[in-house]
């Protein structure tokens, strides 16, 4: 009971707020997205957990040749891509976490999705 | 992997973390519109309808990979966040049987977890089990009166499909439940028993 004698005014105040304030879920989810225009059922469309951003795509990252990569594992799986010239592996337990990068193969830019 | 040069802008793409029919959607930083990675294209927003092009890629060991690239690069797990990279989040999805969030409902003959390479043709869309061009060195169809042509690159080890004047026809890898869920009349490629 004595948490509740040093909980300060502006705690409560704070508690109402984030409740009174705070939208449905459904129109919290729908005010990010523009859906006045689309060609799926919109209410098809679920939410798979995480939020927007929740899971990081990544940005030019950097690569290793494949003589110092001593990270890597000879049976672990990969996505393998070759382009204008240039291979590139993705291991699949760092896309996992990530799941696309944005990034240039020579002069075309390309998304890496897993 | 998808060329992110759409309408002569580039493009840049991030994570929603909203799914249709058990699909990952991704969304663009320019408009907010989202993308299905598996109809390759924007499904809602001002994009709609604007269509991804489709770059080959392929999943393989790191170790075949290399003795077929021997020049390759590999992506740095010094990525700027940090995750525990020695554990796939996945792996025990990729094991399961079944799909997440998934209401597949198939025939005795369908493995709901099979990788297949799903192609569209005329609005006609079909599956091709993955195993099953592996075994194959070359093989052919007719899809939507069209003949097409599937082959094993030996050296590189990607799956290329072509028409008969030898354009490169676009295909996404997938789950057999996640390509059904999106052309629910799709058919799926067999040899006659």
């Amino acid at each position: 009971m004595s948490l509740f004698k040093r909980t300060s005014p502006s705690v409560y105040l704070f508690i109402f707020a984030i409740i009174v304030l705070a939208p449905p879920s459904l129109n919290l989810f729908a005010s990010s997205w523009d859906f006045s225009r689309h060609s799926i059922p919109v209410d098809e469309i679920q939410s798979g957990g995480p939020p927007r951003d929740g899971i990081p795509a990544l940005f030019d990252p950097k690569f290793v040749a494949a003589d110092k990569a001593d990270f890597m594992r000879d049976d672990e799986m990969i996505l393998g891509v070759f382009h204008n010239g240039i291979a590139r592996a993705f291991p699949t337990r760092i896309m996992s976490w990530h799941e696309l990068v944005n990034l240039n193969f020579g002069d075309t830019p390309v998304l890496v999705s897993w | 992997m998808y060329d992110r040069n759409i309408s002569g802008k580039t493009v840049t793409f991030g994570v929603s973390g909203l799914l249709y029919k058990s699909n990952l959607l991704m969304y663009d930083h320019q408009t907010s519109s989202l993308w299905s990675q598996v109809k390759r294209e924007a499904v809602t927003g001002p994009m709609t309808g604007t269509r991804l092009t489709v770059l080959p890629s392929t999943v393989m060991s790191w170790h075949e990979w290399k003795k077929r690239f021997p020049e390759t690069e590999v992506l740095s797990p010094d990525t700027g966040h940090i995750r525990d990279y020695d554990r796939d989040p996945y792996e025990n999805y990729y094991k399961r049987e079944k799909g997440l969030f998934s209401f597949f409902k198939g025939g005795p003959d369908e493995k709901e977890k099979e990788l297949i390479a799903g192609i569209t043709i005329g609005g006609e869309a079909k599956a091709y089990p993955i195993d099953l061009l592996r075994q194959e060195t070359s093989l052919s169809d007719r899809v939507s009166g069209k003949n097409i042509t599937f082959t094993l690159d030996k050296k590189t080890g990607f799956l290329i499909i072509t028409d008969s004047k030898n354009n490169n026809i676009d295909y996404i890898t997938t789950y057999w439940f996640v390509w059904k869920g999106l052309y629910p009349e799709t058919r799926i490629f067999r040899f006659n028993k």
